[in-house]
């Protein structure tokens, strides 16, 4: 009898098995004040957020989607549910907090919930080029680790 | 509402038939509520080229689809409800629309003689026991499983939506065929995947495709990663089958796996013709 590999073995806990029902705040929103992609470059998977910030820079509204596992669709999930309604400078801070926590998580799972993060920051740096009169669509970061749980040399 | 517009309600009805006889136990009721939801799947195809043929652009994007229900009255009622709502805006005096209301028609028809039976029956489709047929799977097995429906539930739908986009919009004879058999095969796997995803009480509808996937250019680059991710849901569906410690879900799992290397096969045929 084969074991599950550490891939395979994951806790699905009452919270979890909600967000893989009922995905919070997936989809899109027109004239966004940022989009960001957080790109696997390896495997092509991505996760894509989209920010609609008010004058006080408050996240009226956020919205993600992705073409990746269900590690990325229940984390984009919890992290904009997390974020909706708080300051930039909460859900960067949030942002950056989540990041320091799945450090310790197997590399798979890093990955696809860096997803998330990365894509985040990228709607954050496409809002902030915006400001400056940037006229890019959207802004993309890449993964340091890939979902396949090795390095993306490239972005090392 | 415009002829896209009419599109994506035929989409989101397709699906809440179609989840609807996942959700149902009843076998006989099942049986009859997928039948429709395959005629509207028809319906759906008949639209695309109907749409391609005019060069309206059309997408697969849908709105929040509430699909919990508590009973089988409740779908029932449910049901023509949301076949009411899209019906009005079809005009009767197109061959299509004429085929398409005669068919709901006789929907509402057979749901109604359904609400005057004895048929209710309480929805359990979405009581996250996470039992499989009283199976007594460990925790590990039983996330593993779990996880995987969640994964090829939604793969299947957008395997299925995929092909029938390149098949609408493709003049090859080949590769028109091939998309169908790999929609035919996918077909069954999600109604395979939902019936368990409904018999574990943890079903859901699939979320909504990005267009990115099935708005392109490069078909061949899409088979031939198509291709990879095959094998790769081979290996999964491997490991599953030789770790869940059941017979009868191991050798389904041996079933499925031995099915991709068909798709396989299938999807080198189509790049051979690009």
């Amino acid at each position: 009898m084969a074991e599950l590999t550490e891939d395979q073995i994951r806790d699905v806990n009452a919270e979890v098995l909600e967000h893989m029902m009922n995905p919070k705040n997936y989809g899109e929103i027109e004239n966004a004040s940022g989009i960001g992609i957080g790109l696997d470059k390896s495997t092509g998977e991505f996760a894509i957020i989209y920010l609609d910030l008010d004058e006080n820079e408050n996240l009226k509204d956020i919205k993600y989607g992705c073409q990746a596992c269900q590690d990325t669709v229940v984390a984009g999930s919890l992290f904009t549910e997390m974020v909706k309604g708080e300051s930039l400078t909460y859900a960067t801070e949030a942002a950056k907090r989540l990041e320091i926590k799945i450090q310790d998580a197997p590399p798979k799972q890093q990955a696809c919930s860096g997803m998330v993060i990365k894509a985040f920051q990228a709607a954050v740096l496409h809002k902030q080029s915006r400001d400056n009169g940037g006229t890019e669509d959207m802004a993309t970061l890449e993964l340091n680790i890939s979902c396949e749980g090795v390095e993306n040399k490239e972005n090392v | 509402m415009k002829l896209n517009e009419i599109y994506q309600a035929k989409h989101e009805l397709w699906l809440k038939i179609l989840f609807a006889s996942f959700a149902i136990k009843n076998d006989e009721i099942k049986n009859e509520l997928y039948d429709m939801a395959m005629i509207e799947f028809r319906h759906l195809k008949w639209l695309s080229n109907k749409l391609k043929d005019e060069n309206i652009e059309y997408d697969y994007d849908k709105g929040a689809i509430d699909i919990e229900k508590k009973s089988n009255f409740e779908y029932f009622n449910y049901l023509i409800s949301q076949i009411k709502l899209v019906l009005k805006e079809y005009n009767p005096d197109d061959a299509l629309f004429a085929r398409i209301l005669s068919d709901e028609y006789y929907f509402i028809a057979r749901l109604n003689i359904l609400l005057n039976s004895t048929n209710d029956e309480t929805i359990t489709a979405f009581n996250k026991q996470r039992i499989y047929k009283n199976k007594n799977l460990d925790k590990v097995s039983t996330d593993a499983l779990t996880i995987f429906l969640f994964e090829e539930t939604y793969k299947e739908y957008e395997l299925i939506l995929i092909y029938a986009y390149m098949q609408n919009y493709t003049d090859d004879l080949v590769q028109y065929n091939v998309y169908q058999d790999l929609i035919d095969e996918s077909i069954f796997h999600l109604k395979c995947f939902g019936n368990m995803l409904g018999q574990m009480g943890i079903l859901a509808i699939p979320r909504t495709l990005m267009k990115n996937l099935y708005k392109r250019n490069d078909i061949k680059q899409f088979l031939l990663d198509g291709i990879e991710e095959e094998k790769a849901a081979k290996e999964e569906c491997i490991k599953l089958a030789q770790a869940v410690q059941d017979e009868e879900l191991s050798k389904f799992f041996d079933f499925i796996n031995f099915q991709e290397n068909y798709h396989i096969k299938l999807m080198e045929k189509a790049v051979d013709v690009l």
